[in-house]
């Protein structure tokens, strides 16, 4: 089971004067349980990517199959298919239609044919998963503030235990604590499940901490795919692309422009601090 | 001058269970470049409704240009002097095509179509977006359709812009753009902005930083005497920014190197200055 894409072109409004070519050519194997992150600026297709993944959209051309199932046939399996990938959208918050959070959280995993206890127990560890408390689940999602209505919209997807979890930007908008809080719970689902994760950011910060792959969308094509280190030492294509790198890869750029031999590849703040302690730097020593 | 003042302002919600500002006090200097940091939850959006005169304090006053908020015959005169722009850019475009678009604050103030036609050239070129005048908004970009919301709000030749986090949807290069023009109006055409972000990089450019939390500003400084405060930020949920939170376990580790370091080049030149 993994994720395999082959020269996967997406057109919208083909043959229209608004044709528009929003993927070309994109191959890519996520292999399960891969912590990926997807990353481009707006208009780079990274969208339209995911959105293929659970069959939101179909290609124009090329191959895709998601954990065995192609999604180039004629009859896809699309109960199937979006059970095992659980799509989280931009502002998951704005779905919340539910009277209360558990209803809400229920809605997903009722259309499985589940038994009422399996339900229950998938809400709960649901909620739990995402750190909503027990006295959350029969208050109104609307009641809720902002942060915790994300995570119950969250909790709404976990709850359908997909093998691949896809989140588009799901820390936008939020303040340093919520978006750690959301990263947290990401992690703890991924470690609990073995799940593929995919992860739509802007936060290159973040990415660096967290991700085990970054792939950098660009003009509807695959521009850089490797790990942290390798695409966020390419400081002056990320650039040039319209992306930040990690603040922490622009000082070492700046520092090795100085004459200091800061190795290839530090990028978070925990690297570089182990880097200057050894160094030395203004005074300071490891103990 | 102060262009905004709030006295001891109270605010809560119609349920009245819920005071989300409790006694705010704070003066916007002519010209000045303010921005307001706090969680999620801290009542800084709230704030920002108030000080643009969108929300009446049900406690205490608010005055934009000597007006106060709560008088009702003040009220379009207030909304011409402070101009809001919010988070979500899909939001705040009602004309299907840009110049259209900056015209409409205009029209409602029955301005004559030449003088329209020239302030719309020059704020389409105050934003950088001279070349969308023809444009249809719902094709530009976030960042662009952002600025075209800040260039409606000047077309109405406002002297304080309120700035409720205007990136938090955009991406990086999209924020970017948006803080360019931000900053460029208030350091050479002498706007007063107010902005509210949950971006530490952003608030470096300010001339002073406000905290708020449970409804209280309850730090306030330059981003230098702020962010300095590294711990104190931690308790509140806040971060510092990354090159000051590097600095500050550098010195931690014994190293000499001043508490308020906020950017890149500033450490970099203390650890390696340029030859």
């Amino acid at each position: 089971m993994s994720i395999t894409i082959k020269h996967l072109s997406h057109i919208y409004a083909p043959g229209t004067p608004f044709e528009y070519a929003a993927l070309s050519d994109v191959c890519l194997e996520i292999p399960d349980g891969q912590y990926v992150a997807v990353i481009g600026h707006t208009g780079s297709g990274k969208s339209t990517l995911i959105q293929h993944l659970n069959g939101l959209i179909r290609p124009t051309s090329g191959s895709i199959t998601v954990q065995g199932i192609d999604l180039t046939e004629k009859k896809v399996p699309l109960r199937e298919l979006r059970r095992r990938v659980g799509l989280v959208f931009q502002y998951p918050e704005y779905q919340l239609f539910e009277e209360t959070v558990a209803k809400d959280v229920a809605f997903g995993p009722g259309n499985l044919g589940l038994s009422q206890e399996e339900i229950t127990e998938r809400v709960n560890e649901a909620l739990n998963l995402v750190g909503l408390p027990e006295s959350v689940a029969e208050m109104s999602p609307f009641d809720l503030s902002g942060g915790q209505k994300r995570r119950a919209a969250i909790a709404g997807v976990l709850s359908m235990r997909p093998e691949v979890l896809v989140l588009d930007e799901p820390i936008a908008g939020l303040d340093p604590l919520g978006r750690h809080e959301i990263l947290s719970l990401v992690e703890n689902y991924r470690r609990k499940y073995g799940a593929t994760v995919i992860l739509v950011s802007h936060n290159m910060d973040d990415v660096a901490d967290i991700a085990e792959r970054v792939i950098v969308m660009n003009k509807g094509t695959v521009a850089l795919d490797g790990s942290p280190r390798q695409v966020f030492s390419q400081t002056e294509q990320m650039r040039s692309m319209g992306l930040d790198v990690p603040q922490v890869a622009i000082l070492a750029d700046l520092l090795r422009s100085r004459g200091m031999d800061v190795p290839q590849g530090i990028i978070t703040e925990q690297e570089m601090l182990g880097y200057l302690l050894d160094k030395g730097v203004a005074g300071c020593s490891r103990t | 001058m102060d262009m905004i003042k709030a006295e001891n302002v109270l605010y809560t919600y119609e349920d009245g269970d819920t005071q989300i500002l409790q006694g705010i006090s704070l003066a916007v200097r002519k010209g000045e470049f303010l921005c307001i940091l706090g969680h999620n939850g801290s009542g800084k959006s709230t704030l920002a409704k108030l000080l643009g005169g969108l929300f009446t304090p049900t406690g205490g006053k608010v005055e934009v240009c000597g007006m106060d908020t709560s008088d009702e015959k003040n009220f379009l005169a207030i909304r011409q002097k402070a101009g809001m722009v919010f988070q979500n850019p899909d939001n705040q475009l009602v004309a299907t095509v840009v110049e259209d678009d900056i015209a409409f604050g205009m029209e409602n103030l029955g301005i004559e179509r030449e003088e329209m036609n020239r302030r719309i050239d020059e704020v389409l070129q105050t934003v950088g977006m001279t070349e969308f005048r023809k444009s249809a908004p719902h094709k530009l970009s976030g960042g662009q359709k952002q600025r075209i919301a800040i260039a409606g709000m000047l077309a109405m030749r406002p002297e304080i812009l309120i700035l409720d986090e205007p990136t938090a949807m955009l991406d990086p290069m999209g924020r970017r753009e948006v803080m360019r023009s931000v900053e460029s109006l208030c350091r050479n055409d002498g706007m007063t902005v107010v902005h509210i972000t949950h971006f530490m990089e952003e608030a470096i450019l300010a001339d002073r930083v406000a905290v708020m939390s449970e409804g209280q500003i309850i730090m306030q400084g330059t981003p230098r005497e702020v962010f300095s405060q590294q711990e104190r930020l931690r308790e509140l949920a806040l971060d510092v920014p990354q090159m000051t939170s590097l600095a500050h376990s550098l010195i931690r580790h014994g190293a000499d190197l001043p508490p308020d370091i906020l950017t890149i080049e500033e450490l970099a030149d203390r650890i390696c200055p340029s030859r």
